[in-house]
Protein backbone atom coordinates (compact mmCIF):
# COMPACT_ATOMS: atom_id res chain seq x y z
CA UNK A 1 0.00 0.00 0.00
CA UNK A 2 2.80 2.43 0.92
CA UNK A 3 6.28 2.06 -0.48
CA UNK A 4 9.34 4.26 0.09
CA UNK A 5 12.69 3.79 -1.63
CA UNK A 6 15.63 6.03 -0.81
CA UNK A 7 13.32 8.73 0.55
CA UNK A 8 15.40 11.79 1.34
CA UNK A 9 14.18 15.17 2.48
CA UNK A 10 16.19 18.26 3.35
CA UNK A 11 15.03 21.56 4.77
CA UNK A 12 17.87 23.84 3.75
CA UNK A 13 20.99 22.26 5.15
CA UNK A 14 19.09 20.07 7.63
CA UNK A 15 18.76 16.48 6.49
CA UNK A 16 15.47 15.31 8.00
CA UNK A 17 14.99 12.02 6.15
CA UNK A 18 18.04 10.25 4.80
CA UNK A 19 17.65 7.39 2.35
CA UNK A 20 14.62 5.92 4.10
CA UNK A 21 13.11 2.75 2.63
CA UNK A 22 10.18 0.71 3.84
CA UNK A 23 7.07 -1.05 2.64
CA UNK A 24 3.69 -1.13 4.35
CA UNK A 25 1.02 -3.58 3.22
CA UNK A 26 -2.68 -2.83 2.99
CA UNK A 27 -4.37 -3.18 6.35
CA UNK A 28 -1.17 -2.94 8.37
CA UNK A 29 -1.23 -0.87 11.57
CA UNK A 30 2.12 0.84 11.87
CA UNK A 31 3.43 3.17 14.55
CA UNK A 32 5.96 5.74 13.41
CA UNK A 33 7.99 6.43 16.50
CA UNK A 34 10.73 8.92 17.15
CA UNK A 35 11.64 11.92 19.22
CA UNK A 36 10.94 15.50 18.30
CA UNK A 37 12.54 16.35 14.95
CA UNK A 38 12.99 12.70 13.98
CA UNK A 39 11.06 13.24 10.74
CA UNK A 40 7.66 11.73 11.52
CA UNK A 41 5.64 14.74 10.39
CA UNK A 42 7.99 15.29 7.44
CA UNK A 43 7.27 11.74 6.29
CA UNK A 44 3.54 12.52 6.48
CA UNK A 45 4.05 15.79 4.58
CA UNK A 46 5.85 13.90 1.82
CA UNK A 47 3.02 11.35 1.63
CA UNK A 48 0.45 14.16 1.41
CA UNK A 49 2.31 15.94 -1.37
CA UNK A 50 2.94 18.98 0.84
CA UNK A 51 6.70 18.73 0.38
CA UNK A 52 8.92 17.55 -2.42
CA UNK A 53 11.62 14.95 -1.78
CA UNK A 54 14.25 12.78 -3.41
CA UNK A 55 13.72 9.07 -3.88
CA UNK A 56 10.41 7.38 -4.54
CA UNK A 57 7.30 7.21 -2.42
CA UNK A 58 4.00 5.72 -3.50
CA UNK A 59 0.57 5.06 -2.06
CA UNK A 60 -1.56 2.35 -3.62
CA UNK A 61 0.80 2.36 -6.60
CA UNK A 62 0.40 6.11 -7.17
CA UNK A 63 3.42 8.37 -6.83
CA UNK A 64 3.23 10.62 -3.77
CA UNK A 65 4.60 14.14 -3.70
CA UNK A 66 3.28 17.31 -5.38
CA UNK A 67 0.68 17.64 -6.81
CA UNK A 68 -0.58 14.39 -5.24
CA UNK A 69 -4.34 14.91 -5.51
CA UNK A 70 -5.03 11.25 -6.29
CA UNK A 71 -2.90 10.17 -3.36
CA UNK A 72 -4.60 12.62 -0.98
CA UNK A 73 -7.97 11.25 -2.07
CA UNK A 74 -6.84 7.96 -0.49
CA UNK A 75 -5.61 9.51 2.75
CA UNK A 76 -7.48 10.64 5.84
CA UNK A 77 -5.23 12.89 7.89
CA UNK A 78 -5.17 14.25 11.44
CA UNK A 79 -2.42 16.85 11.95
CA UNK A 80 -0.23 17.00 15.01
CA UNK A 81 -1.45 20.46 15.98
CA UNK A 82 -5.01 20.77 14.68
CA UNK A 83 -5.12 24.30 13.23
CA UNK A 84 -7.90 26.60 14.33
CA UNK A 85 -10.03 27.83 11.42
CA UNK A 86 -12.02 30.99 11.96
CA UNK A 87 -15.22 28.96 11.72
CA UNK A 88 -17.75 27.28 13.95
CA UNK A 89 -17.40 23.54 14.42
CA UNK A 90 -20.31 22.93 12.07
CA UNK A 91 -18.91 25.36 9.50
CA UNK A 92 -15.54 23.65 9.62
CA UNK A 93 -16.97 20.14 9.29
CA UNK A 94 -19.22 21.25 6.42
CA UNK A 95 -16.28 22.93 4.65
CA UNK A 96 -13.98 19.91 4.73
CA UNK A 97 -16.83 17.46 4.13
CA UNK A 98 -17.78 19.56 1.09
CA UNK A 99 -14.21 19.58 -0.23
CA UNK A 100 -13.85 15.82 0.29
CA UNK A 101 -17.35 14.92 -0.83
CA UNK A 102 -18.23 13.23 2.46
CA UNK A 103 -21.98 12.50 2.60
CA UNK A 104 -24.00 14.66 4.98
CA UNK A 105 -24.42 13.18 8.44
CA UNK A 106 -21.46 10.82 8.31
CA UNK A 107 -19.07 13.23 10.06
CA UNK A 108 -21.65 13.94 12.76
CA UNK A 109 -22.03 10.20 13.32
CA UNK A 110 -18.25 9.74 13.70
CA UNK A 111 -18.20 12.67 16.08
CA UNK A 112 -20.93 11.01 18.14
CA UNK A 113 -18.80 7.85 18.19
CA UNK A 114 -16.06 9.95 19.76
CA UNK A 115 -18.44 11.15 22.45
CA UNK A 116 -19.07 14.61 21.05
CA UNK A 117 -22.43 15.96 19.99
CA UNK A 118 -22.62 18.18 16.92
CA UNK A 119 -26.05 19.35 18.03
CA UNK A 120 -24.51 20.74 21.22
CA UNK A 121 -21.12 21.95 20.03
CA UNK A 122 -21.84 22.71 16.36
CA UNK A 123 -22.39 26.43 16.89
CA UNK A 124 -19.18 26.97 18.88
CA UNK A 125 -16.25 28.66 17.14
CA UNK A 126 -13.28 26.31 16.82
CA UNK A 127 -11.19 28.72 18.90
CA UNK A 128 -13.51 28.07 21.86
CA UNK A 129 -13.08 24.30 21.72
CA UNK A 130 -10.60 22.51 23.94
CA UNK A 131 -7.58 20.81 22.34
CA UNK A 132 -9.23 17.44 22.84
CA UNK A 133 -12.49 18.50 21.20
CA UNK A 134 -10.58 19.97 18.29
CA UNK A 135 -8.63 16.77 17.84
CA UNK A 136 -11.87 14.78 17.88
CA UNK A 137 -13.32 17.00 15.15
CA UNK A 138 -10.30 16.38 12.92
CA UNK A 139 -10.38 12.70 13.73
CA UNK A 140 -14.09 12.48 12.93
CA UNK A 141 -13.41 13.99 9.50
CA UNK A 142 -10.54 11.59 8.81
CA UNK A 143 -12.69 8.63 9.77
CA UNK A 144 -15.76 9.88 7.91
CA UNK A 145 -13.74 10.15 4.69
CA UNK A 146 -13.40 6.32 4.79
CA UNK A 147 -10.06 6.38 3.03
CA UNK A 148 -7.90 3.28 2.57
CA UNK A 149 -5.07 5.02 4.45
CA UNK A 150 -5.26 6.92 7.74
CA UNK A 151 -2.36 9.16 8.78
CA UNK A 152 -2.70 10.18 12.39
CA UNK A 153 -0.03 12.50 13.71
CA UNK A 154 -0.02 12.27 17.51
CA UNK A 155 -3.79 11.68 17.51
CA UNK A 156 -4.12 11.33 21.27
CA UNK A 157 -1.82 14.19 22.25
CA UNK A 158 -4.63 16.42 23.54
CA UNK A 159 -7.04 13.73 24.71
CA UNK A 160 -7.90 12.89 28.30
CA UNK A 161 -7.63 9.23 29.42
CA UNK A 162 -11.30 8.49 28.71
CA UNK A 163 -11.07 9.96 25.23
CA UNK A 164 -7.87 8.03 24.58
CA UNK A 165 -9.67 4.86 25.53
CA UNK A 166 -12.48 5.87 23.15
CA UNK A 167 -9.95 6.58 20.41
CA UNK A 168 -8.34 3.18 20.82
CA UNK A 169 -11.76 1.54 20.68
CA UNK A 170 -12.72 3.50 17.59
CA UNK A 171 -9.47 2.90 15.73
CA UNK A 172 -9.64 -0.80 16.60
CA UNK A 173 -12.97 -0.91 14.84
CA UNK A 174 -11.66 0.70 11.63
CA UNK A 175 -12.12 -1.59 8.63
CA UNK A 176 -9.37 -4.25 8.61
CA UNK A 177 -8.30 -3.31 5.07
CA UNK A 178 -7.56 0.26 6.21
CA UNK A 179 -3.87 0.99 6.51
CA UNK A 180 -3.12 2.93 9.66
CA UNK A 181 -0.02 5.05 10.28
CA UNK A 182 0.23 6.55 13.71
CA UNK A 183 3.02 8.97 14.51
CA UNK A 184 3.86 9.29 18.15
CA UNK A 185 6.65 9.60 20.62
CA UNK A 186 4.67 7.75 23.28
CA UNK A 187 4.69 3.99 23.07
CA UNK A 188 1.86 3.69 25.57
CA UNK A 189 -0.35 5.67 23.23
CA UNK A 190 -0.02 3.43 20.20
CA UNK A 191 0.81 0.07 21.69
CA UNK A 192 -2.75 -1.30 21.69
CA UNK A 193 -3.32 -0.19 18.11
CA UNK A 194 -0.31 -1.27 16.14
CA UNK A 195 1.33 -4.45 15.06
CA UNK A 196 4.52 -2.92 13.73
CA UNK A 197 6.90 -0.21 14.88
CA UNK A 198 8.92 1.93 12.53
CA UNK A 199 11.36 4.01 14.50
CA UNK A 200 12.92 7.10 12.97
CA UNK A 201 16.14 8.42 14.39
CA UNK A 202 18.78 10.77 12.96
CA UNK A 203 16.98 10.84 9.62
CA UNK A 204 16.97 7.07 9.15
CA UNK A 205 15.07 4.00 10.29
CA UNK A 206 16.50 2.85 13.60
CA UNK A 207 14.11 -0.03 14.03
CA UNK A 208 11.49 -1.75 11.91
CA UNK A 209 9.67 -4.67 13.45
CA UNK A 210 7.15 -5.83 15.96
CA UNK A 211 6.84 -4.67 19.52
CA UNK A 212 7.89 -8.12 20.67
CA UNK A 213 11.09 -7.86 18.66
CA UNK A 214 11.79 -4.46 20.17
CA UNK A 215 11.22 -5.87 23.65
CA UNK A 216 13.65 -8.63 22.86
CA UNK A 217 16.15 -6.14 21.46
CA UNK A 218 16.21 -4.01 24.55
CA UNK A 219 16.58 -7.11 26.65
CA UNK A 220 13.67 -6.46 28.93
CA UNK A 221 15.50 -3.49 30.41
CA UNK A 222 12.13 -1.97 31.16
CA UNK A 223 8.68 -3.20 30.23
CA UNK A 224 7.58 -1.23 27.20
CA UNK A 225 4.00 -1.02 28.41
CA UNK A 226 5.16 1.02 31.36
CA UNK A 227 7.24 3.33 29.27
CA UNK A 228 6.78 7.03 29.53
CA UNK A 229 7.79 9.29 26.69
CA UNK A 230 11.19 10.01 28.24
CA UNK A 231 11.96 6.30 28.21
CA UNK A 232 11.24 5.73 24.56
CA UNK A 233 14.35 7.38 23.12
CA UNK A 234 16.46 5.39 25.58
CA UNK A 235 14.80 2.15 24.63
CA UNK A 236 15.08 2.89 20.96
CA UNK A 237 18.68 3.93 21.23
CA UNK A 238 19.38 0.65 22.96
CA UNK A 239 17.46 -1.27 20.36
CA UNK A 240 19.24 0.47 17.53
CA UNK A 241 22.59 -0.18 19.15
CA UNK A 242 21.94 -3.91 19.46
CA UNK A 243 20.69 -4.46 15.94
CA UNK B 1 -14.45 16.59 -4.54
CA UNK B 2 -13.91 20.23 -5.34
CA UNK B 3 -12.52 23.49 -4.04
CA UNK B 4 -15.87 25.24 -4.59
CA UNK B 5 -16.79 25.09 -0.88
CA UNK B 6 -13.65 27.16 -0.23
CA UNK B 7 -14.94 29.96 -2.48
CA UNK B 8 -18.31 29.85 -0.74
CA UNK B 9 -16.56 30.00 2.62
CA UNK B 10 -14.54 33.09 1.59
CA UNK B 11 -17.71 34.80 0.46
CA UNK B 12 -19.69 33.82 3.57
CA UNK B 13 -16.82 34.87 5.85
CA UNK B 14 -16.52 38.23 4.13
CA UNK B 15 -20.24 38.94 4.29
CA UNK B 16 -20.14 38.33 8.04
CA UNK B 17 -17.24 40.74 8.62
CA UNK B 18 -17.57 44.39 9.53
CA UNK B 19 -15.75 45.70 6.49
CA UNK B 20 -18.35 44.31 4.14
CA UNK B 21 -21.16 46.34 5.69
CA UNK B 22 -18.92 49.38 6.20
CA UNK B 23 -17.91 49.35 2.50
CA UNK B 24 -21.45 48.99 1.28
CA UNK B 25 -22.79 51.57 3.73
CA UNK B 26 -19.99 54.09 3.12
CA UNK B 27 -20.42 53.95 -0.64
CA UNK B 28 -24.18 54.21 -0.46
CA UNK B 29 -23.97 57.16 1.93
CA UNK B 30 -21.22 58.96 0.00
CA UNK B 31 -23.08 58.42 -3.26
CA UNK B 32 -26.35 59.77 -1.90
CA UNK B 33 -24.54 62.82 -0.47
CA UNK B 34 -22.78 63.49 -3.78
CA UNK B 35 -26.06 63.21 -5.65
CA UNK B 36 -27.83 65.53 -3.22
CA UNK B 37 -25.04 68.11 -3.47
CA UNK B 38 -24.98 67.63 -7.23
CA UNK B 39 -28.60 68.74 -7.29
CA UNK B 40 -27.52 72.39 -7.16
CA UNK B 41 -25.16 71.90 -10.11
CA UNK B 42 -27.89 70.03 -11.94
CA UNK B 43 -30.18 73.05 -11.72
CA UNK B 44 -27.53 75.08 -13.56
CA UNK B 45 -25.84 72.47 -15.72
CA UNK B 46 -28.52 69.82 -16.22
CA UNK B 47 -27.25 66.22 -16.33
CA UNK B 48 -23.67 67.44 -16.31
CA UNK B 49 -24.23 68.51 -12.72
CA UNK B 50 -24.94 64.91 -11.74
CA UNK B 51 -21.99 63.70 -13.79
CA UNK B 52 -19.85 66.11 -11.81
CA UNK B 53 -21.28 64.64 -8.58
CA UNK B 54 -20.57 61.09 -9.73
CA UNK B 55 -17.04 62.16 -10.69
CA UNK B 56 -16.63 63.22 -7.07
CA UNK B 57 -17.74 59.76 -6.01
CA UNK B 58 -15.20 58.29 -8.43
CA UNK B 59 -12.42 60.37 -6.80
CA UNK B 60 -13.39 58.79 -3.50
CA UNK B 61 -13.44 55.38 -5.15
CA UNK B 62 -9.97 55.59 -6.61
CA UNK B 63 -8.54 56.12 -3.16
CA UNK B 64 -10.64 53.64 -1.21
CA UNK B 65 -11.64 50.86 -3.63
CA UNK B 66 -8.04 49.55 -3.86
CA UNK B 67 -7.78 49.66 -0.09
CA UNK B 68 -11.07 47.81 0.34
CA UNK B 69 -9.90 45.16 -2.08
CA UNK B 70 -6.46 44.81 -0.53
CA UNK B 71 -7.56 44.33 3.09
CA UNK B 72 -9.22 40.90 2.62
CA UNK B 73 -7.02 39.73 -0.26
CA UNK B 74 -3.72 40.35 1.53
CA UNK B 75 -4.94 38.10 4.36
CA UNK B 76 -6.39 35.41 2.09
CA UNK B 77 -3.27 33.24 1.78
CA UNK B 78 -0.83 34.74 4.29
CA UNK B 79 -3.47 34.67 7.04
CA UNK B 80 -4.21 30.97 6.45
CA UNK B 81 -0.50 30.26 6.29
CA UNK B 82 0.08 32.04 9.58
CA UNK B 83 -2.81 30.25 11.28
CA UNK B 84 -1.55 26.86 10.04
CA UNK B 85 -4.86 26.18 8.29
CA UNK B 86 -3.41 26.35 4.77
CA UNK B 87 -1.47 23.11 5.16
CA UNK B 88 -4.58 21.28 6.28
CA UNK B 89 -6.55 22.60 3.30
CA UNK B 90 -3.75 21.51 0.99
CA UNK B 91 -3.76 18.06 2.62
CA UNK B 92 -7.24 17.56 1.14
CA UNK B 93 -7.75 16.14 -2.36
CA UNK B 94 -7.65 19.52 -4.09
CA UNK B 95 -4.96 21.08 -6.24
CA UNK B 96 -3.03 24.12 -5.08
CA UNK B 97 -4.31 26.02 -8.09
CA UNK B 98 -7.86 24.96 -7.20
CA UNK B 99 -7.44 26.34 -3.68
CA UNK B 100 -5.98 29.59 -5.04
CA UNK B 101 -8.69 30.02 -7.67
CA UNK B 102 -11.44 29.32 -5.13
CA UNK B 103 -10.08 31.84 -2.65
CA UNK B 104 -9.60 34.45 -5.39
CA UNK B 105 -13.15 33.95 -6.66
CA UNK B 106 -14.55 34.15 -3.13
CA UNK B 107 -12.68 37.37 -2.25
CA UNK B 108 -13.48 39.01 -5.60
CA UNK B 109 -17.16 38.13 -5.21
CA UNK B 110 -17.22 39.51 -1.66
CA UNK B 111 -15.46 42.78 -2.49
CA UNK B 112 -17.40 43.40 -5.69
CA UNK B 113 -20.66 42.56 -3.94
CA UNK B 114 -19.99 44.97 -1.08
CA UNK B 115 -18.99 47.79 -3.44
CA UNK B 116 -21.74 47.29 -5.96
CA UNK B 117 -24.34 46.96 -3.20
CA UNK B 118 -23.46 50.48 -2.05
CA UNK B 119 -22.97 51.90 -5.51
CA UNK B 120 -26.22 50.44 -6.80
CA UNK B 121 -28.17 52.52 -4.29
CA UNK B 122 -26.42 55.65 -5.57
CA UNK B 123 -26.94 54.72 -9.19
CA UNK B 124 -30.61 53.99 -8.64
CA UNK B 125 -31.05 57.49 -7.19
CA UNK B 126 -28.89 59.03 -9.93
CA UNK B 127 -30.86 57.43 -12.74
CA UNK B 128 -34.13 58.36 -11.03
CA UNK B 129 -32.93 61.98 -11.20
CA UNK B 130 -32.19 61.85 -14.87
CA UNK B 131 -28.64 60.57 -15.17
CA UNK B 132 -28.62 58.10 -18.08
CA UNK B 133 -28.38 54.50 -16.90
CA UNK B 134 -25.49 53.55 -19.20
CA UNK B 135 -22.82 55.87 -17.68
CA UNK B 136 -24.00 54.96 -14.18
CA UNK B 137 -23.67 51.27 -15.00
CA UNK B 138 -20.27 51.99 -16.58
CA UNK B 139 -19.06 53.49 -13.32
CA UNK B 140 -20.19 50.40 -11.42
CA UNK B 141 -18.45 48.08 -13.91
CA UNK B 142 -15.20 50.10 -13.77
CA UNK B 143 -15.29 50.08 -9.98
CA UNK B 144 -15.82 46.31 -9.96
CA UNK B 145 -12.91 45.93 -12.41
CA UNK B 146 -10.62 48.04 -10.22
CA UNK B 147 -11.62 45.99 -7.18
CA UNK B 148 -10.84 42.74 -9.04
CA UNK B 149 -7.44 44.09 -10.09
CA UNK B 150 -6.50 44.97 -6.53
CA UNK B 151 -7.82 41.69 -5.15
CA UNK B 152 -5.54 39.93 -7.66
CA UNK B 153 -2.60 42.13 -6.67
CA UNK B 154 -3.30 41.57 -2.97
CA UNK B 155 -3.50 37.81 -3.38
CA UNK B 156 -0.25 37.76 -5.35
CA UNK B 157 1.48 39.60 -2.51
CA UNK B 158 -0.25 37.28 -0.03
CA UNK B 159 1.00 34.19 -1.90
CA UNK B 160 4.56 35.51 -1.83
CA UNK B 161 4.72 36.41 1.84
CA UNK B 162 4.83 34.30 4.96
CA UNK B 163 2.80 36.41 7.34
CA UNK B 164 -0.25 38.63 7.32
CA UNK B 165 1.74 41.58 8.71
CA UNK B 166 4.36 41.39 5.98
CA UNK B 167 1.69 41.00 3.29
CA UNK B 168 -0.19 44.01 4.63
CA UNK B 169 2.87 46.25 4.72
CA UNK B 170 3.92 45.25 1.15
CA UNK B 171 0.39 45.66 -0.15
CA UNK B 172 -0.18 49.04 1.41
CA UNK B 173 3.19 50.29 0.14
CA UNK B 174 2.17 49.26 -3.38
CA UNK B 175 -1.19 51.00 -2.98
CA UNK B 176 0.46 54.22 -1.79
CA UNK B 177 3.01 54.05 -4.61
CA UNK B 178 0.33 53.60 -7.30
CA UNK B 179 -1.79 56.31 -5.73
CA UNK B 180 1.11 58.74 -5.45
CA UNK B 181 2.38 57.98 -8.93
CA UNK B 182 -0.77 59.08 -10.74
CA UNK B 183 -0.26 61.35 -13.72
CA UNK B 184 -0.57 64.47 -11.58
CA UNK B 185 1.88 62.99 -9.09
CA UNK B 186 4.60 62.30 -11.63
CA UNK B 187 3.96 65.19 -14.00
CA UNK B 188 6.50 67.39 -12.22
CA UNK B 189 9.11 64.65 -12.54
CA UNK B 190 8.43 64.43 -16.28
CA UNK B 191 8.75 68.21 -16.60
CA UNK B 192 11.90 68.24 -14.45
CA UNK B 193 13.66 65.58 -16.55
CA UNK B 194 12.12 66.56 -19.86
CA UNK B 195 10.67 63.10 -20.50
CA UNK B 196 8.42 62.68 -23.54
CA UNK B 197 4.71 63.36 -22.97
CA UNK B 198 3.80 60.03 -24.64
CA UNK B 199 5.59 58.24 -21.82
CA UNK B 200 3.48 60.06 -19.27
CA UNK B 201 0.34 59.17 -21.22
CA UNK B 202 1.40 55.53 -21.36
CA UNK B 203 2.08 55.53 -17.63
CA UNK B 204 -1.38 56.99 -16.99
CA UNK B 205 -2.95 54.10 -18.86
CA UNK B 206 -0.70 51.51 -17.22
CA UNK B 207 -1.28 52.68 -13.63
CA UNK B 208 -4.59 50.98 -12.68
CA UNK B 209 -5.71 53.77 -10.37
CA UNK B 210 -5.09 56.40 -13.03
CA UNK B 211 -6.67 54.17 -15.68
CA UNK B 212 -9.80 53.92 -13.49
CA UNK B 213 -9.92 57.71 -13.19
CA UNK B 214 -9.60 58.17 -16.95
CA UNK B 215 -12.10 55.45 -17.80
CA UNK B 216 -14.79 56.65 -15.41
CA UNK B 217 -14.38 60.31 -16.38
CA UNK B 218 -14.56 59.40 -20.05
CA UNK B 219 -17.71 57.38 -19.33
CA UNK B 220 -19.40 60.07 -17.22
CA UNK B 221 -18.50 63.16 -19.22
CA UNK B 222 -15.31 63.50 -21.26
CA UNK B 223 -15.69 67.27 -21.36
CA UNK B 224 -15.24 67.54 -17.63
CA UNK B 225 -12.19 69.63 -16.87
CA UNK B 226 -11.14 67.23 -14.10
CA UNK B 227 -9.77 64.90 -16.80
CA UNK B 228 -6.50 66.86 -16.53
CA UNK B 229 -3.91 67.67 -19.20
CA UNK B 230 -2.77 64.06 -19.69
CA UNK B 231 -6.34 62.80 -19.90
CA UNK B 232 -7.29 65.53 -22.36
CA UNK B 233 -4.30 64.69 -24.53
CA UNK B 234 -5.22 61.00 -24.43
CA UNK B 235 -8.81 61.87 -25.30
CA UNK B 236 -7.58 63.75 -28.35
CA UNK B 237 -5.35 60.88 -29.37
CA UNK B 238 -7.68 57.93 -28.71
CA UNK B 239 -11.16 59.40 -28.76
CA UNK B 240 -13.72 58.70 -26.04
CA UNK B 241 -14.35 55.03 -26.85
CA UNK B 242 -10.64 54.41 -27.35
CA UNK B 243 -9.79 55.97 -24.00
CA UNK B 244 -12.46 53.93 -22.22
CA UNK B 245 -11.32 50.72 -23.94
CA UNK B 246 -7.62 51.35 -23.26
CA UNK B 247 -8.17 52.27 -19.61
CA UNK B 248 -10.59 49.42 -18.87
CA UNK B 249 -8.32 47.05 -20.80
CA UNK B 250 -5.38 48.12 -18.64
CA UNK B 251 -7.30 47.39 -15.43
CA UNK B 252 -8.41 44.03 -16.84
CA UNK B 253 -4.80 43.27 -17.78
CA UNK B 254 -3.70 44.04 -14.21
CA UNK B 255 -6.32 41.57 -13.00
CA UNK B 256 -5.16 38.87 -15.39
CA UNK B 257 -1.41 39.39 -14.86
CA UNK B 258 -1.66 39.60 -11.06
CA UNK B 259 -3.97 36.58 -10.93
CA UNK B 260 -1.55 34.56 -13.08
CA UNK B 261 1.44 35.77 -11.04
CA UNK B 262 -0.21 34.84 -7.76
CA UNK B 263 -1.30 31.46 -9.09
CA UNK B 264 2.22 30.71 -10.33
CA UNK B 265 3.80 31.82 -7.04
CA UNK B 266 1.38 29.73 -5.00
CA UNK B 267 1.78 26.67 -7.22
CA UNK B 268 5.58 27.01 -7.26
CA UNK B 269 5.73 26.95 -3.47
CA UNK B 270 4.67 23.27 -3.59
CA UNK B 271 8.04 22.36 -4.99
CA UNK B 272 9.79 22.45 -1.65
CA UNK B 273 9.62 26.18 -1.26
CA UNK B 274 7.25 28.08 0.97
CA UNK B 275 4.55 25.54 1.71
CA UNK B 276 3.00 27.07 4.73
CA UNK B 277 3.37 26.74 8.46
CA UNK B 278 6.05 24.14 8.04
CA UNK B 279 7.73 24.96 11.31
CA UNK B 280 4.52 24.07 13.18
CA UNK B 281 4.13 20.80 11.41
CA UNK B 282 7.69 19.64 11.32
CA UNK B 283 8.31 16.85 13.75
Amino acid sequence: MIRARGLTKRYGSALVLNDVSFEISAGERVAILGGNGAGKTTLFRCLLGLADFDGTLSVDGLPAGPPGVDVRRRIGYVPQLPPVFDLTLRGFLDLIAGVRGIPAGRTAARLEDLGMSLAQAGGKPLRDLSGGMLQKAYLALALAAECPVLLLDEPAASLDPDSRHELVRLLSSVAPETTLLLASHRLEEIEPLTSRLLVLRDGGIAFDGSLATLREAIGGARPIAESREAVVPFALASAAGRR
Amino acid sequence: MSARPLARRELRDAVRRWWFLVNAGAFALAGVLFILFGQNDAMLLGQRGYARALAGLMQLGLVFVPLMALVPSLAAIAGEREAGTLDYLLAQPVTRSGVYRAKWAGVVAAVVLSLTAGLSVTMAIATARGVPAAPAAGLVVCTALLAAAFVSLGMWVSALTGSRTRATSFGLTLWLALLGLGSLGVISAFVRWGLPARLLEAWSIVNPIEAYRLATLAILDPDLQVLGPVGASLLDALGREGLIAASAGSIAAWTAVCFAGGLAAFSRSARGGRTGSRSRLRA
